[in-house]
């Protein structure tokens, strides 16, 4: 008896806390979304190739075997009895030593050959048969940097690497 | 003979079923009939409802996918030139709207995103014609705008809330050195990474719109009397 009243009185609790409930108001909202990623290449990836050395000569050709667009600069040195001289087309002499290649070279394209004849050799030298001296070659790349419009600047030897902290994931 | 008891009196049975049954029965409205000429009578009752679209370079994005119309064909995406990604939002719904637009910028390498990368460098040339920065809500990856005009309803776009993207030449020259025993390998830290972009675009009803605002994205504003949005 005392449990059915016990039941009784919290129904009729609930029918009237049912009667007291107000009608739910919400604000009007709308959302949406969008999300997009494009890759970058930075940096350069040039390699050096001498398919053939004929009459004292040094056929060299670079190649930009990154993605991105690089300016190109070579010299050689060589023993101050021997004789250097340069020759090839888009190549110029920058008066610093260094020869110049004057195009962009885009990526994955090759300079054009670059010849560096080898002169004043001491007759001694070419007397004798297996006697050997060195011409290095060195060559430098720069990536190609633009403006807002999409116009390259001119090749900048001078910038230094700024070294970002932390490591790859 | 035991006496057998009843559980529940009868009365009180009773008296429960009338109350359920009040309850149920007064959600019903009164029923009246019209006398005189039996005419019919139409209206159309409209449901309200809230949308918006974003728009990129003058196209409904659809599909989610920012970015896909940003390089032509075979074009690479190179560092120091500004593209055009003009964002713009419209209200596809049947009430005006007030428009947040919600820009993250980060970067992304092979296992996810890569916070040691400075997404600063992701240059973002935002659109100055209506849109209002919050600048106590924007951090490095975020830049939170709201447009201060009501968005009408079946009216003009927005303007432009994001006109240009470029990434900065610096990423050309930054390099990572890692160490493994005496060999120090100096790579590009920026070189394969991807750059990413991703849009929110909440709308809220103008009606109440200060209570709307606080309620909906947390921020106390003022609305003019000319319907202008102006952060506290």
């Amino acid at each position: 008896m005392r449990k059915s009243k016990i039941v009784l009185t919290v129904l009729a609790l609930v029918l009237v806390a049912g009667l007291s409930i107000s009608s739910a108001l919400a604000y009007f909202t709308a959302h949406t979304s969008a999300v997009g990623t494009v890759t970058i290449h930075a940096g350069t990836s040039t390699e050096i190739e001498e398919p053939t050395v004929s009459q004292w000569t040094k056929h060299l050709v670079i190649s930009n075997k990154g993605p991105a667009d690089c300016y190109i600069r070579a010299r050689a040195y060589a023993g101050s009895e021997l004789e250097l001289t340069y020759d090839g087309t888009g190549w110029t002499d920058g008066g610093d030593g260094w020869y110049y290649y004057d195009a962009v070279v885009p990526g994955g394209s090759d300079a054009e050959e670059l010849l560096v004849h080898i002169g004043n050799v001491p007759t001694a030298e070419l007397a004798e048969d297996g006697d050997s001296f060195n011409v290095v070659v060195v060559y430098e790349s720069a990536q190609v940097l633009y403006d807002a419009d999409g116009n390259p600047y001119p090749a900048d030897w001078t910038q230094a690497a700024n070294i970002v902290e932390g490591g790859q994931n | 003979m035991r006496e057998k008891r009843i559980p529940f009196s009868a009365i009180t049975v009773v008296l429960l079923v009338l109350a359920v049954g009040l309850l149920l029965f007064s959600t019903i409205g009164g029923a009246r009939a019209a006398l005189g000429d039996p005419a019919t009578y139409s209206a159309e009752v409209s449901m309200k409802s809230i949308g918006l679209v974003l728009n990129e370079n003058g196209t409904p994005i659809e599909d989610g996918k920012l970015l896909s119309r940003l390089l032509s064909g075979q074009e690479d995406f190179v560092p120091g030139k500004s593209y055009d990604e003009v964002l713009t939002v419209s209200n596809t719904g049947k009430i005006d709207e007030y428009v947040r637009l919600t820009i993250y910028r980060y970067w992304l390498g092979e296992n996810g995103k890569r916070t040691d990368l400075d997404p600063a460098l992701i240059r973002l040339t935002l659109g100055t014609d209506g849109w209002v920065e919050d600048k106590d809500a924007s951090t490095a990856e975020r830049t939170v705008l709201y447009y201060t005009k009501p968005l009408e309803a079946e009216g003009d776009p927005t303007s432009a809330a994001l006109t240009a993207v470029m990434v900065d030449n610096a990423v050309a020259t930054g390099v990572q050195q890692v160490r493994s025993g005496n060999t120090i390998t100096t790579i590009y830290a920026y070189d394969g990474m991807q750059f990413g972009l991703e849009i929110e675009v909440d709308g809220v009803q103008t009606h109440n719109a200060a209570d709307a605002i606080l309620s909906a994205w947390g921020i106390e504003t003022t609305v003019g009397a000319d319907g202008t949005l102006s952060l506290n």
